[in-house]
C-alpha cells in the first residue's frame, strides 16, 4: 500500500520549489507521526526536503522517444572496403596520442591518409577524432568516412540538402564542399576537357565567387588554347580572387602568345659554366652541350624569380622547363636559384600535374643537396604532397651522411621536430625495416616516427601517386 | 651503473603504460638540471623541473636486486614518471650523470631507510623486505609496521590519546559544520529552490568553505558539485536536480548525527560522505572486507577535474567471471592534484588482469582497491550480460534504496542499440522498449555506435542520462576512453 499518493509529492515539490516561506509545507496525515520526530532546527523541511528527493530518484523521466535511424548511419557500416588491419589500427591511435601539438594535425592526417590510399577504411570507432584532420580533405575520404561527417554535421538526424558529398554529380557539385567540388571538375577536365568547359561557360556567371574560383582552377587541368575565352572572361571577373586564379591559370595555356617568349627567356637564365676551356669550346661547337656546371643566371633587373604571379617562371613546370633548357630534371633541380619558392613553387606544380618523377627529384634534392638534413619544418610542404621515395633512393638517405647527421641531432635535442616522423610519412614499405634499424638509437624520442613505421608495415602496401591533383592554394 | 635497472626491467616496473611514456618523455638531460650519482654503488638521484616551483628531488637505489626509490612529487602512481624518467636515463645515457657524494636530502632518505630497517626486529624485517617491485609506500608501510613494534609502550599510549583526542575534536567540528548546513537548506527551502540556480552561488562558495573548516571536506565538495553539475543539466530537469542532490546533503547529514544507528555498511559511507578517508592500507589489513579474486576487465577510465582542485581518475573493472545472477563491477577511484598536470588513466581501457580487488565497506559496495594484480590474457572476453536494461535499473533501485545518495551506478545490457533521440541525442535502448539517454558531451564519439544493430554496453546511470562505457559489437570493442 502507497502511503503517500502522486499528489502528495507533487505538492511537496510544488512547496519547496515555490518556498515554504510563501507555501507552506503540509505535512501529509501519513507522516504526522514520523515528523513529530523532525529536529527543533528544520521542522519538518528537512525529512520532507529528503523523502521527495528520494523519491525523485525512484521516479525516472519519460523515456525520450526514438527517431527512426539515418541513413547514412547504415551506411558509414556498409561500405565494401575492408576496415584498417588490427596492427595498422593500434599503430594508427599510438599516432594519435604521441604526435606534438605544433605539427601533430600534418602526422595525423599523412598517417589517415595511408589508410585510406592503401584501399582500407578507418575503423568506425576511429572517425571521431580523426575527422578534424581528414574532413578538410574531402577528395580522399570514402563512402564511410562521408557518411559519418554528414553523420556528425546532421542537424537534429535531418541531412542537409543534396546528396551525401562523396558523391559528387553534374547535379549537385556547385553545392560540394570544395575540395570535394574541385576535384570532380579536374577529373571531368581529365577526361573530356571540352565537354566540361562547354558546361561551365553556360554556367559560368551565374555561379557563386567560390564556385568560379574552383572552375577556373580547374582548368589547368589538360589546359589549351580553346580554354582562353573563358580564362579572358575570369580575368575580368568582379571577384578579386577569380582575376588573381585566371593570370595565373592563363600563364599555363600553352601556345598562349607570351608563353613562349616568356619560356625561352626562363631557359636562358640556365647556363653552363665551367669545363675548362676545353669544355667552352666544345660548347660553343654544340658538341658537348653537358660539359660544365648549370648555374642559374638572373636575367637584369629581374623583380622576382618564384613561380608564382608575375615571377620568372610563372606557368610552367620544371619537366617542360628542363626540357626548354634541354637538360634532364634532375640536373635543372641542382641549378635553381637559391630562393626560398622556387622549390615549394615547382614542387606544387608537380603534386598539381601528378608528375611523381619531378615530386620524387625534389624530394631527394631537398633531403641530400644540402649540407645538413632539412628540419621537420621545411618537410612540411614534402609530406603534403604525399610522395613516397622509391626504395632506391629511400636506401640513399637512410645511409647518408645526412640522415645520420639528422637523427644524431634529433638525440641531442631530446625531442623530434619532426625530421623523423615525416620522413617517415615519406617512405614506402620496403623502406621501413631499414628505417627502424637507423632510428634505433633514439628509444623515447621517435616513438611518433616508430609507430608510423608500424602503420606502414602493418597496412602492408603502399599507395600510388598517380592521379593525384591538387590545388594551388591546398 | 650496472646493478641499476635494465630497460625491460624499468618497464617491468611501471605501473601502468601511461607513466612508462611519461618516463620516457622525461628521459631527457634537457629535464634534468641536476643528475648525478654516487661512488661505487647503484645511487642515482636528480632533480626534475615539473610543473611547480620547486623542482621535484629524485633518487634510485639498486642493491642485490632491490630497487627502492623516492620522489618528491604528489603523484599516486608508484613508481611515478619522474622516476622512471632517472632510471630510463640512466639505462640509455648514463654517461649524462656526474659523480658526487650524496646531497643532504640523499643521506637523510638513506638513513631513514636504514634506521627503519635496523630498527625493526629480524623476523618482521624479512617479512617486511619489500619485493624488488615492491613500492616506496609499500616498503614505508612495512618499515613503519616494524617501527611501530619497537616503539615505548608510554609514547604509544601518548600517542593513542592524543590520536583520540584529534578526532573528538573532529567529531565535534563536523557536527558544528552539519549544524550550518542544515541551517542553509532550510533557508533555500524557505526561500524557494526554483530560484536557487541564480541565487546559490555565492553563498555555495562561503559555505563550502565553512564545511572545509569543519573538517568535512566531502560535504564541501558534494556542494561544489552541485553548482557545477546545474549547469550541464538540461533546465528542464535542474529543478529537480536541486531538490534530489540538497535532499541527499540532507540525508546525510541526518544520517552522521544517527550513525551509530546505522547497519556498518551505511555508516561506512556516510562517514567517507563527510570527508572522513579509509588508506588503502587500512582496507588491504581490513579482514571483514569483502574481497573478490577473479579475472577482472578494465573497461573505462574516466578524468575529471572536481572543484577543489582535484582530478578525480575513475578505473571501472568487469569481473570476466561473475556470479551467475549478474554482472560485477568494481570502481577504483584515485585523486591526485590537479596542478600535477594531466597525468593519464593508470590503466588502460581493454586490459584485462588477474588480481583481488578488496571493496570498501558499503551499503552498496562498487568502490574498490585493487590489492593484487598479474597480466592476463588480454582478449578475455566480457561475460554474458543481462539482456535488456531492466536488471540494470533495478540494480540503480536497489543500490537508491540501500545508500540515498548515491551519485552513480552501473548497468550493464546486451541485445541493446544506441539510437537516435528526438533531442538530438543519443540513446541506449532496448527491445522492451526501455530508453536511457546517453550523456550529451558522448555524442560524437558514440555516434559510430549508430546502425550497428545489437551490441552489449556497459555504462554508467546516474538516474537522469548514462555515460556510456563499453561496448562489445559486430566491429569490435568500444571504448569511452
Amino acid at each position: 500500500m502507497e502511503v503517500l499518493t502522486g499528489s502528495d509529492f507533487e505538492g511537496l515539490r510544488q512547496a519547496l520549489l515555490v518556498g515554504t516561506a510563501r507555501r507552506p509545507l503540509v505535512v501529509p496525515p501519513a507522516l504526522a507521526t514520523l515528523m513529530a520526530d523532525a529536529t527543533e532546527l528544520s521542522g519538518p523541511a528537512l525529512p520532507l526536503l529528503a523523502l521527495t528527493g528520494q523519491r525523485l530518484r525512484f521516479e525516472r523521466p519519460a523515456f525520450p522517444a526514438e527517431q527512426a535511424l539515418p541513413e547514412v548511419a547504415i551506411r558509414l557500416h556498409s561500405d565494401p572496403r575492408p576496415i584498417v588491419p588490427d596492427p595498422a589500427r593500434r599503430a594508427l591511435v599510438r599516432i594519435v596520442e604521441s604526435v606534438g601539438r605544433e605539427w601533430g594535425g600534418l602526422v595525423v592526417l599523412a598517417a589517415a591518409r595511408r589508410v585510406i590510399t592503401a584501399g582500407f577504411r578507418h575503423h568506425p570507432f576511429d572517425l571521431p577524432r580523426l575527422m578534424t584532420v581528414l574532413k578538410p580533405q574531402g577528395d580522399e575520404l570514402g563512402p564511410a568516412e562521408w557518411a559519418f561527417v554528414a553523420l556528425a554535421e546532421a542537424n537534429g538526424w535531418t541531412l542537409g540538402p543534396g546528396r551525401p558529398r562523396h558523391e559528387v554529380t553534374a547535379d549537385n557539385w556547385t553545392e560540394a564542399p570544395s575540395v570535394a567540388r574541385l576535384t570532380f571538375l579536374r577529373q571531368r577536365r581529365a577526361l573530356d576537357p571540352a565537354g566540361t568547359r562547354a558546361v561551365l561557360e553556360t554556367v559560368f556567371s551565374s555561379l557563386p565567387a567560390l564556385v568560379r574560383l574552383d572552375v577556373v582552377n580547374a582548368l589547368a587541368i589538360r589546359i589549351s588554347l580553346d580554354d582562353l575565352p573563358l580564362i579572358e572572361r575570369a580575368a575580368v571577373d568582379r571577384s578579386e580572387m577569380v582575376k588573381t586564379a585566371a593570370a595565373s591559370v592563363r600563364a599555363r595555356v600553352p601556345g598562349a602568345p607570351d608563353r613562349t617568349k616568356r619560356l625561352a627567356a626562363a631557359a636562358a637564365c640556365f647556363q653552363r659554366e665551367g669545363g675548362g676551356v676545353a669544355g667552352k669550346l666544345l660548347r660553343l661547337v654544340g658538341i658537348a652541350s653537358a660539359v660544365g656546371t648549370l648555374t642559374f643566371v638572373p636575367p637584369a633587373g629581374a623583380s622576382g624569380l618564384r613561380q608564382g604571379r608575375g615571377g620568372l617562371f610563372e606557368g610552367f613546370s620544371l619537366r617542360e622547363l628542363a626540357a626548354e633548357v634541354g637538360v634532364p630534371v634532375r640536373e635543372l633541380v641542382g641549378a635553381l636559384p637559391n630562393e626560398a619558392a622556387a622549390l615549394p613553387g615547382f614542387l606544387a606544380r608537380a603534386v598539381e600535374d601528378g608528375d611523381a618523377s619531378t615530386i620524387q627529384t625534389l624530394t631527394l634534392f631537398k633531403l641530400l643537396a644540402g649540407d645538413r638534413y632539412p628540419p621537420g619544418v621545411e618537410l612540411l610542404d614534402f609530406v603534403s604532397s604525399r610522395i613516397l621515395l622509391s626504395e632506391e633512393a629511400a636506401a640513399e638517405v637512410l645511409s647518408s651522411a645526412n640522415w645520420k647527421d639528422a637523427v644524431a641531432r634529433v638525440i641531442d635535442k631530446g625531442r623530434d621536430d619532426g625530421t623523423l616522423v615525416f620522413t617517415a610519412a615519406m617512405l614506402s614499405v620496403a623502406a621501413m625495416t631499414a628505417f627502424l634499424e637507423t632510428i634505433a638509437s633514439a628509444p623515447g624520442i621517435a616513438q611518433a616516427s616508430r609507430a608510423f613505421a608500424d602503420l606502414v608495415l602493418g597496412l602492408g602496401v603502399d599507395a600510388p601517386l598517380s592521379g593525384v591533383v591538387r590545388t594551388p592554394g591546398d | 651503473m650496472t646493478n641499476l635497472p635494465s630497460h625491460d626491467r624499468i618497464e617491468q616496473l611501471a605501473p601502468d603504460q601511461a607513466s612508462l611514456s611519461a618516463g620516457l618523455k622525461l628521459a631527457k638531460s634537457v629535464n634534468w638540471p641536476v643528475l648525478m650519482r654516487g661512488e661505487g654503488e647503484a645511487l642515482i638521484w636528480g632533480e626534475c623541473q615539473g610543473s611547480g616551483s620547486a623542482p621535484y628531488r629524485v633518487v634510485v637505489s639498486a642493491t642485490a636486486g632491490e630497487v627502492v626509490y623516492k620522489c618528491t612529487c604528489p603523484s599516486r602512481k608508484l613508481p611515478c614518471k619522474h622516476v622512471l624518467g632517472l632510471m630510463l636515463m640512466a639505462s640509455v645515457a648514463a654517461g649524462s650523470f656526474a659523480r658526487s657524494p650524496p646531497p643532504d636530502w640523499v643521506l637523510d632518505w638513506q638513513a631513514r631507510r636504514g634506521r627503519k630497517r635496523a630498527a625493526a626486529p629480524p623476523a618482521a624485517a624479512a617479512d617486511a623486505q619489500p619485493t624488488p617491485s615492491a613500492s616506496l609506500a609499500e616498503a614505508m608501510a612495512s618499515i613503519d609496521l616494524a617501527e611501530a613494534q619497537s616503539v615505548d609502550p608510554k609514547m604509544a599510549a601518548r600517542s593513542e590519546a592524543q590520536r583520540q583526542r584529534l578526532k573528538e575534536e573532529r567529531e565535534a567540528d563536523i557536527l558544528a559544520g552539519l549544524d550550518e548546513l542544515d541551517r542553509w537548506i532550510a533557508d533555500q527551502v524557505s526561500l524557494g529552490l526554483a530560484g536557487f540556480g541564480k541565487r546559490a552561488g555565492e553563498g555555495v562558495r562561503t559555505l563550502s568553505t565553512r564545511l572545509v573548516d569543519r573538517k568535512a571536506p566531502g560535504l564541501a565538495n558534494r556542494l561544489d558539485m552541485l553548482v557545477a553539475d546545474l549547469f550541464k543539466t538540461p533546465e528542464a530537469s535542474r529543478e529537480d536536480l536541486v531538490i534530489e542532490r540538497l535532499a541527499g546533503l540532507a540525508l546525510i547529514s541526518a544520517a552522521y548525527r544517527n550513525r551509530d544507528r546505522l547497519p556498518f555498511g551505511l555508516r561506512e559511507d556516510v562517514r567517507r560522505a563527510v570527508g572522513w578517508t579509509m588508506r588503502r592500507e587500512e582496507l588491504l589489513a581490513d579482514e571483514n572486507a569483502v574481497r573478490i579474486a577473479s579475472t577482472w576487465i578494465m573497461v573505462a577510465t574516466r578524468s575529471s577535474v572536481q572543484p577543489n582542485a582535484l582530478r578525480r581518475l575513475d578505473t571501472w573493472l568487469l569481473d570476466a567471471t561473475p556470479p551467475t545472477d549478474g554482472a560485477r563491477f568494481a570502481l577504483l577511484t584515485d585523486y591526485v592534484p590537479v596542478s600535477a598536470g594531466d597525468v593519464g588513466a593508470p590503466f588502460v581501457a581493454g586490459e584485462v588482469i588477474s588480481g583481488e580487488v578488496v571493496y570498501y565497506p558499503s551499503a552498496a559496495p562498487l568502490r574498490a582497491q585493487l590489492a593484487t594484480r598479474t597480466p592476463a590474457d588480454r582478449a578475455r572476453s566480457w561475460p554474458a550480460l543481462p539482456e535488456g536494461l531492466g536488471q540494470g535499473l533495478a540494480g540503480w533501485d536497489a543500490a537508491a534504496g540501500q545508500k540515498p545518495w548515491i551519485e552513480l551506478w552501473p548497468v550493464a545490457a546486451g541485445g541493446v542499440r544506441v539510437v537516435p533521440l528526438n533531442t538530438a541525442r543519443l540513446g541506449l535502448a532496448d527491445g522492451a522498449g526501455v530508453i536511457l539517454p546517453l550523456d550529451a558531451s558522448q555524442t560524437d564519439r558514440a555516434l559510430p555506435l549508430l546502425g550497428l544493430g545489437a551490441i552489449a554496453a556497459l555504462a554508467a546511470w546516474d538516474g537522469r542520462s548514462a555515460s556510456l562505457l563499453a561496448a562489445q559489437t559486430a566491429i569490435g570493442p568500444w571504448y569511452a576512453s
